[in-house]
């Protein structure tokens, strides 16, 4: 079944079909909210409401952009509400200092034993401005116009909050990768 | 390194240089090695970050979504319901406010005064009539 005969099937009352268009899309919004904002039960909760928030949606989705991009629209809009929330809490430090992550690695050796698991981490450690381009535009794929879409900057303004999240990114990782593996 | 040619080297990746932008890259790296380590350095960034796709929430997400769209689903069903009574009788009301407005429009010009009496086409008693004997008389 197509997305398109999903989405019609769905408007004719048949919600079971949703399962489908789940199970399809939860890989896709999970790296998304997952590098947004680490793995965790409010990652889960976070992905949860983005597909509700479509099912809802879906009498009015007139399939001007894909599935995949609505979801991801609504999953990157949630993530950085809920980052703001989160800094309003001040659970979370923007711009984590690579010494902290380090003694973090190595007090937590045995429990990292994925390359991921430390690319979530240097990419949690950046600012949610850069966060947001890297992991639109090197995680999910899309293309510096579609980033410059979903958050409502200019192309000139994605092109270089990516050159400063890379260039921070590089500089977090390479000593996390030294330490994680001696 | 030269900060402009670092940036020009990220922005590689991400958008189509110009012939002169191009021809600059180049020669800088053709003479840095550093460049050139940077270069490797990103590639191998950018693979690692391409390999974050197959995320994955807990086990049991997926029919954790489901129920709750189950549940949204009979909401919808009640709410279509009531939905569905307001449309059928929408008509009705429509006609009987048309209907009523223009039986009150009617009364006021019949009338040529503004009052409630008028709309509701009460009929007009004067004083003479209240004192009429034989109105009196047949009313008794």
């Amino acid at each position: 079944m197509t997305d398109e005969q999903i989405l019609q099937e769905i408007k004719k009352g048949n919600s079971s079909v949703y399962r489908e268009l789940v199970i399809r899309y939860e890989s896709q919004i999970a790296s998304t909210i997952i590098s947004m904002l680490g793995k965790g039960p409010e990652a889960e909760d976070i992905g949860q409401e983005v597909f509700i928030r479509f099912y809802k949606a879906i009498p009015r989705f007139r399939g001007e952009s894909s599935v995949g991009t609505y979801l991801t629209r609504i999953a990157i809009n949630l993530s950085l509400n809920e980052i703001k929330r989160r800094k309003r809490k001040k659970n979370i430090f923007i711009e984590k200092e690579i010494s902290e992550l380090i003694n973090y690695i190595d007090d937590n050796k045995q429990d990292l034993p994925e390359d991921k698991e430390m690319v979530n981490m240097a990419i949690q450690s950046l600012n949610p401005k850069f966060r947001s381009v890297l992991v639109l535009r090197l995680i999910d794929g899309y293309s510096t116009e579609e980033v410059a879409k979903f958050l409502k900057i200019p192309i000139g303004t994605v092109l270089s909050r990516l050159s400063r999240a890379q260039e921070k990114l590089k500089e977090k990782l390479t000593p996390l990768m030294e330490v994680s593996y001696g | 390194m030269d900060n402009k040619i670092k940036q020009l080297l990220y922005e590689s990746f991400d958008r189509e240089l110009n012939e002169k932008e191009k021809v600059i890259l180049n020669v800088a790296l053709t003479d840095s090695e550093e460049l050139q380590k940077e270069k490797e350095n990103i590639i191998r960034m950018r693979e690692k970050l391409s390999n974050q796709t197959e995320q994955r929430f807990g086990t049991s997400f997926v029919d954790r979504v489901m129920n709750k769209v189950q549940k949204i689903s009979k909401q919808k069903d009640r709410y279509e319901f009531f939905e569905n009574i307001y449309l059928l009788f929408r008509p009705v009301v429509i006609a009987a406010t048309i209907l009523i407005i223009t039986m009150v429009s009617l009364n006021f010009l019949k009338r040529e005064q503004i009052s409630l009496e008028g709309a509701i086409a009460v009929p007009e008693v004067t004083l003479s009539d209240a004192y009429d004997p034989i109105t009196n008389f047949n009313l008794e």
